[in-house]
């Protein structure tokens, strides 16, 4: 169900998460090989049409992941929804890893509030949450994946504390009602 | 970690069929039994048959039951007075345009047994707390609903632990506060004076991701003076404790007296049935309240409950189950101390379950539990456990010589 957003957080997103995206997506466009480098549109909204190159989608499967959660600190921190997930959420650190796409990042919530950051998390992770396959991933960020199918096939491991996962997984989603991923 | 691939699987089976159910059905599995609260490919997915106390999935590995179909299963699989009742009553029909004599044997028996005045008779728990909340809102003319954090009533909108398709409307007027925290119903209970209808509650607290919790001394007694103090009505949440706690309903072990009691699970040992005993005072109320659904009056499940209900009593089933209970905790314990490990045992002896102190993210509880699967014992690593009465003194011993080897394998920290 989609709830409602609020300007102001969203205006927080643009200055915290999508901004630092555009950073981002930049280097990883000058770090591709060849002449045709794709636009900084394609890489952050991709169609999917721009998702037929596979240097498009794992680029954007790692800006989208990581756009995504530091996003999800500015949710938790402004967005009254997500403040309401997390207000009854036990503390604890959840590690997000893709590994094909060395991408490995964590959320940290102690006493409600968020924090995150890159590589080894400050405190072992109550729970990590592992795409063994990129394309995985992409599904997920773009809202098409079945992760209850996924993680009883093994294409989305959860290995700890899955009610941690499951509310950080609700403001990861939150993401999604302030930017709609563009078909 | 990951499941690995079917050929390579002692589940091999459980996981084709996954795949091809995560093609066609939402989710694969969906709901309590979704491999995604286990251990995904540290456990059977699919069942095939059952017996007594054991079942087999669908690769043929055995398994003692300890989860009972998550609580359905009291006197054990295939029961053979409960299937011969159940099977003669199907060759006489199930499904009529009426009731049978079924129905008026089984409120009889269930008013006697609780010392209640009324039953109603539906198929699933959710049918039954849903409709004993609206009967709580129709007798006192209030909206609201306290209820206890982290407790499940079901599936339904206002209570699911779920989140898609929920609107804020639904749960409007449902108020939460933890278990066990007088202070927190009594503040509920001041701030919403005059518009509160009912406190449902399981008799004791058993979410799922925790370890369960038995009423404080004292607190059933505060919590229903502070209920009647202002008119609210008490709902007991009974569905997964009922009939193996006390035959005549859990509350009658932990001492309160509410007005309405929710049963299903046991009741039919696996027969998809369920009840709400209510106060004689509250019978018009019930009577306004729309209750059907097209296979309610199954009479098939109505006998098997009957059934069931009277060898409960004639083997003293709730008995035996405490004890092997006992003889399970004590014997956890034990084994989790000879290899340096600290558990904590907790629920009833016979709705048990067990957990590792300091264990961040549940590592060692499933390390166990599929330590444990893998030895052919069920037990589930998130959600409380059950026995049944057809388990015997050589499954439990059997299920602590499973433990010693896991627990060995736990304390080496070899994950
Ligand atoms: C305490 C409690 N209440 C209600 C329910 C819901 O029952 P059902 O799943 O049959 O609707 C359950 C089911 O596990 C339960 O444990």
């Amino acid at each position: 169900m989609k709830k409602p957003v609020r300007p102001t957080v969203w205006l927080r997103l643009i200055a915290g998460a999508v901004l630092p995206a555009f950073r981002e997506a930049a280097a990883a466009r000058r770090a591709m090989a060849g002449d045709a480098k794709p636009g900084l549109r394609a890489l952050l909204l991709p169609t999917a049409r721009d998702l037929e190159s596979e240097a498009v989608a794992r680029a954007h499967t790692a800006l989208g992941y990581g756009t995504a959660l530091r996003g999800a600190v500015i949710l938790g921190a402004h967005d009254p929804a997500s403040r309401g997930v997390l207000a009854h959420t036990a503390d604890g650190t959840a590690r997000f890893i893709i590994p094909e796409l060395g991408f490995d990042r964590w959320l940290r919530l102690e006493r409600g509030a968020l924090r995150g950051g890159r590589g080894e998390p400050p405190a072992p992770a109550d729970v990590t949450l592992s795409f063994p396959r990129w394309r995985t991933a992409l599904a997920a960020l773009r809202g098409e994946l079945d992760e209850m199918a996924a993680l009883g096939t093994g294409d989305l491991v959860i290995s700890g504390s899955l009610p941690l996962a499951d509310h950080l997984n609700l403001v990861l989603q939150r993401m999604a009602d302030y930017f709609p991923p563009s078909k | 970690m990951n499941p690995p691939a079917p050929e390579n699987s002692h589940y091999a089976e459980s996981l084709r069929l996954f795949a091809r159910a995560s093609r066609v059905i939402p989710g694969g599995i969906y709901g309590h039994t979704s491999p995604a609260l286990t251990v995904p490919g540290k456990f059977p997915y699919f069942a095939a048959r059952a017996e007594g106390g054991r079942y087999w999935d669908a690769d043929g590995n055995e398994f003692l039951d300890l989860m009972c179909g998550y609580g359905p299963i009291v006197l054990g699989h295939h029961h053979p007075e409960v299937e011969a009742a159940a099977e003669k009553q199907r060759r006489d029909g199930d499904c009529f345009n009426h009731p049978t004599e079924a129905t008026v044997l089984l409120a009889e028996r269930l008013t006697a047994l609780t010392g209640l005045g009324w039953a109603v008779l539906g198929k699933n728990g959710a049918d039954m707390t849903t409709w004993a909340v609206q009967v709580a809102r129709e007798f006192t003319g209030r909206k609201k609903i306290l209820r206890v954090r982290g407790g499940y009533h079901g599936a339904h909108a206002w209570c699911s632990p779920g989140h898609g398709g929920i609107i804020p409307e639904d749960r409007a007027h449902i108020h939460a506060f933890p278990w066990n925290d007088l202070d927190a119903l009594r503040d509920l209970l001041a701030r919403h004076r005059g518009q509160v209808a009912a406190l449902i509650a399981s008799p004791y607290h058993h979410p799922a991701f925790g370890d369960s919790v038995l009423p404080a001394p004292g607190y059933w007694a505060a919590a229903e003076e502070a209920c009647r103090r202002d008119g609210v009505l008490l709902i007991s949440d009974d569905v997964r404790a009922g009939f193996r706690l006390h035959l005549g309903g859990s509350h009658q072990a932990f001492g309160f007296t509410p007005d309405l009691v929710c049963f299903s699970k046991a009741l039919g040992n696996g027969h998809a049935i369920s009840a709400t005993v209510g106060k004689a005072e509250l019978k018009v109320a019930a009577s306004r309240v729309f209750l059907t659904g097209s296979f309610w009056q199954g009479a098939v499940a109505m006998r098997a409950a009957l059934t069931t209900l009277e060898i409960l009593e004639r083997d003293d089933g709730i008995g035996r189950m405490r004890r092997l209970g006992e003889r399970f905790a004590a014997g956890l314990r034990a084994g989790a101390e000879k290899h340096g490990l600290r558990v904590n045992c907790s629920g009833p002896p016979a709705i048990p379950f067990m957990s590792f102190a300091n264990d961040a993210g549940w590592q060692r509880q499933r390390r166990f539990c599929a330590e444990m699967a893998r030895r052919g014992v069920f037990l589930h690593p998130h959600h409380n456990w059950f026995l049944c009465a057809a388990h015997t003194e050589a499954d439990i011993d059997g299920a602590l010589a499973s433990a010693d080897a896991a627990f060995a394998l736990v304390a080496a920290g070899e994950t």
